[in-house]
């Protein structure tokens, strides 16, 4: 490079070249050969303009680089893996021990203090303290039992008895439970023994209560006397007990469900889970989940709830209730003694006087099936016929198409289910009285029919019911709560720089994901509402309107889903292509229709846990999540291609 | 000193030989682990190697991948106890010769794909209330943006080097030129890039 400077410089009367006034521009020359070219260009108007054409055109490279490039070279998967990769390449270099990790924190904390100015006999009674805080530290992380989080815990356990239901033809739960409302005496109606049936395949529901007052069938709070002539009004704790699950997501008639509970958690906007593990009264493990909602609740909602599990298998053994109420907090306790699943011919016809085939065409003439878990034979329970007419399956289909105008088929908000006696009954607590009165405007065209019963109430008229009953409030338990995590909580801040938008993505995930479930829900439920036998028998009209509604909610699923993906594609999967899923054939009858929505429902399901396990948070700060594998946007792509067949479907 | 021992410190060179070696760490982070140090490096550092990547091999999912083992290169480097002198100009070296490796054709490169590039001229629209401003400047733009992804990879290994303010010498450290080579090209690209030249 000198050479070519001399060569340009000594040439006396010549211009420096244009290369040489570059390398002065850059302060690549000596600084001798920097002062004869500013001297040169002190004199020279042509070298002067050179040089201001070479800074001008270095200044638009410069602001070319800031506004355009810079902003926009992104890397696509926001640094996505370095901390994982760097970690293994530590671990294989020898992994660093806790000990050792230890070590480094107290290196850190250290490092601070000049230690050459701290007396050496402090500095050796500090490091013994240190030393034993750090044998503390060690003895309470190793004795502490690693447990699941809040998402697995539910999954495990709604997967558990899904098994256990499935395992039985026409399978009837039957369960036992203590329930108690917490902090008055455990006497008179504030304990008492409930025993509920529920017929699975024929979606049908009974229950007993044993108190100081004898055991007998009992109706659900929200239905009238006449949805079950037989049956007496239930006990006032029992009724509370019903307000508050249905006005928190939760299903009365499957009090301890881990779905209904990972629905009133998904309810929540801010809150903290914590897993602990303990031990029963008869001395088996279990897991206990307590929730704790962060945001201020209103009145009649959960201020905290907590579902044990047992260990072993998974099964849900309790549910804790805390509801503030009246500037108190009103506590309940549901602990099963008994659960089992047993067929529906085992069951008595004093529990279901009807076969559920039969409900449709009319009372079965009587074959009686054998011995029942019945009530106590001190209170007989003699059964009745229905002294309206049973609902037809049409009548349903109507009832159902109905609701969903009024957008009501989605979730547990209001139910229809059948009567013992065949009727059927529209039945839920809703919000506000707006609502109320909306629900029934859509149901206007059944209210007279005399084989519909229906019971929609506000959660106030529900709670106003209860007051003056004898509710004794209770004290609050102080609970400490961990802080908890989501699995993709590094990803999502990584990429969103911020743990705000973290935090709304993932509660927008989740919403929406919940939104897609609950049309699966409904699909589901409308798939096997009905039996083969029953769709062959529904009048062309009555099978149109129950397609269209599957149509509608898979069209509803699918817009959801669609969004999700499209919400995840630049977080997760930045290089996967924008186009959808490709649907496939039409379904050739009612057959490929239902089997379309059973792999649609595991399907979908799969992907909602997915999404629960990655944007939810649990106390164990779970870092492992299906969420980035390319397998899952493969799911999401076939959930839609899913829906979209049974949309297509005729 | 007894904390001596839980240290693992990085060897690295005096200060006024080691430019961009702990420029980035704060004072009192010369205990971090080498995991730390190499997560500090790679906050500081990584953008500008990518978008050296990018804007000179294309690809930047790649770019991003090569970043990344850049600096996994360097925890090997540092964990195996040597020194450098340039950290910067290290970890420029070693995703330049990465990407030289991998990215064997050396084809035309456009700065932004079109979509891109439309969504930038229109937020330039939006930053200058001016007319012709605006015009004069989506016009400079689009120039630029044309003689660049005509430059050859030599001249824009070069160029996009000295936009990230690295002197000649280690622009050929860098690449594995010759510093008159790299004073030639740079030349040239300012040739190719002044306004006149729209050919």
């Amino acid at each position: 490079m000198d050479k070519l400077f001399q060569k340009n410089l000594s040439d006396e009367g010549e211009h420096p070249a244009r290369e040489t006034l570059l390398l002065f521009v850059d302060g690549e020359i000596s600084s001798k050969e920097a002062a004869q070219v500013q001297a040169h260009l002190e004199a020279c108007w042509h070298c002067r303009v050179r040089t201001k054409k070479i800074e001008e055109t270095i200044a638009d490279i410069i602001e070319f680089d800031e506004k355009v490039l810079t902003p926009r070279l992104l890397p696509p998967n926001n640094w996505r893996g370095f901390e994982q990769r760097l970690g293994r390449l530590a671990a294989e270099g020898g992994p660093r021990s806790l000990l050792s990790k230890w070590f480094g924190r107290l290196a850190r904390l250290f490092s601070a203090i000049r230690l050459s100015s701290v007396p050496r006999p402090l500095v050796r009674v500090a490091a013994a303290l240190a030393v034993a805080v750090i044998a503390v530290a060690l003895a309470v992380r190793f004795n502490r039992e690693t447990v699941v989080s809040a998402s697995e815990l539910l999954q495990k356990s709604s997967d558990a008895q899904a098994a256990r239901v499935s395992k039985t033809a026409q399978p009837v739960v039957h369960q036992q439970l203590i329930v108690r409302r917490k902090g008055a005496a455990l006497t008179g109606t504030d304990s008492f023994n409930w025993e509920i049936w529920n017929d699975t395949t024929g979606r049908r529901f009974r229950q007993s209560v044993a108190d100081g007052a004898g055991r007998r069938f009992v109706r659900a709070a929200a239905a009238d006397v006449s949805s079950d002539p037989e049956a007496a009004p239930p006990p006032p704790v029992l009724s509370e007990v019903e307000a508050v699950l249905l006005a928190n997501h939760m299903d009365p008639r499957r009090p301890l469900s881990p779905t209904a509970y990972q629905a009133w958690r998904n309810s929540l906007g801010q809150k903290q889970d914590e897993v602990t593990k303990s031990r029963s009264a008869d001395g088996a493990e279990v897991l206990i989940l307590r929730t704790v909602p962060t945001e201020p609740v209103g009145e009649g909602r959960l201020a905290e709830a907590a579902l044990v599990v047992r260990s072993e298998d998974w099964h849900p053994q309790e549910l804790r209730l805390k509801v503030p109420a009246e500037g108190a907090v009103r506590e309940y306790e549901l602990v099963e003694t008994s659960f089992e699943v047993v067929s529906l011919t085992a069951v008595g016809p004093e529990i279901f006087p009807e076969r559920p085939a039969e409900i449709a065409s009319g009372p079965a003439p009587g074959a009686a099936p054998a011995a029942s878990p019945s009530p106590s034979p001190a209170e007989p329970v003699s059964p009745t016929q229905p002294s309206r007419p049973a609902a037809s399956a049409e009548l349903e289909m109507e009832v159902l198409r109905l609701l969903s105008d009024a957008g009501a088929d989605l979730g547990e908000q209001v139910s229809v289910e059948r009567t013992p006696g065949g009727l059927l009954r529209v039945a839920g607590i809703v919000e506000t009285g707006e609502r109320k009165a909306e629900i029934l405007r859509a149901l206007g065209p059944v209210t007279d029919n005399p084989a519909v019963l229906i019971e929609i109430r506000t959660v106030a008229e529900a709670l106003a019911e209860k007051k003056g009953q004898g509710a004794k409030p209770a004290t609050e338990q102080k609970v400490e709560i961990q802080s908890g995590s989501m699995a993709a909580e590094s990803d999502l801040r990584s990429y969103f720089g911020g743990e705000e938008q973290a935090r709304a993505f993932a509660a927008r995930m989740v919403a929406r994901s919940r939104r897609a479930v609950s049309h699966l829900y409904t699909l589901k439920n409308l798939s096997t509402r009905f039996s083969k036998d029953q769709l062959q028998r529904l009048s062309p009209e009555a099978r149109g309107r129950w397609l269209s509604l599957l149509r509608s909610h898979a069209h509803a699923y699918r817009l959801e889903a669609e969004g999700l993906r499209q919400e995840l594609r630049p977080v997760f999967f930045p290089s996967a292509p924008q186009g959808g899923a490709a649907a496939g054939p039409t379904p050739a009858d009612i057959d490929g229709v239902v089997r379309a929505i059973d792999q649609l429902f595991a399907q979908g399901s799969a992907n909602d846990r997915v999404i629960l396990s990655a944007f939810t948070t649990s106390a164990q700060g779970a870092t492992v999540t299906a969420i980035r594998a390319p397998q899952f946007w493969q799911s999401l792509l076939d959930a839609e291609g899913l829906a979209a067949r049974i949309e297509s479907a005729q | 000193m007894p904390l001596q021992l839980f240290r693992r410190k990085v060897a690295t060179g005096t200060a006024a030989e080691a430019r961009g070696s702990d420029e980035f760490l704060q004072p009192g982070q010369d205990v971090l682990t080498l995991e730390d140090k190499v997560t500090r490096y790679f906050e500081k550092l990584r953008d500008p190697v990518h978008r050296y990547l990018v804007a000179v091999f294309g690809q930047p999912a790649e770019a991003e991948e090569i970043t990344q083992e850049a600096f996994l290169q360097l925890y090997r480097t540092l964990r195996e106890g040597q020194t450098i002198n340039n950290m910067r100009a290290w970890l420029f070296r070693v995703a330049h010769n990465l990407a030289v490796n991998r990215v064997k054709s050396q084809q035309f490169v456009q700065l932004l794909d079109d979509e891109s590039w439309d969504e930038m001229r229109l937020s330039l629209s939006d930053a200058r209330p001016n007319p012709e401003q605006r015009l004069l400047e989506q016009e400079k733009f689009d120039r630029l943006r044309a003689q660049i992804a005509r430059l050859t990879l030599l001249e824009r290994q070069c160029l996009h080097l000295r936009t990230k303010g690295f002197r000649y010498r280690e622009i050929a450290e860098v690449t594995g030129l010759s510093t008159t080579t790299v004073a030639e090209t740079l030349y040239r690209v300012i040739g190719k890039l002044t306004k006149e030249n729209n050919g």
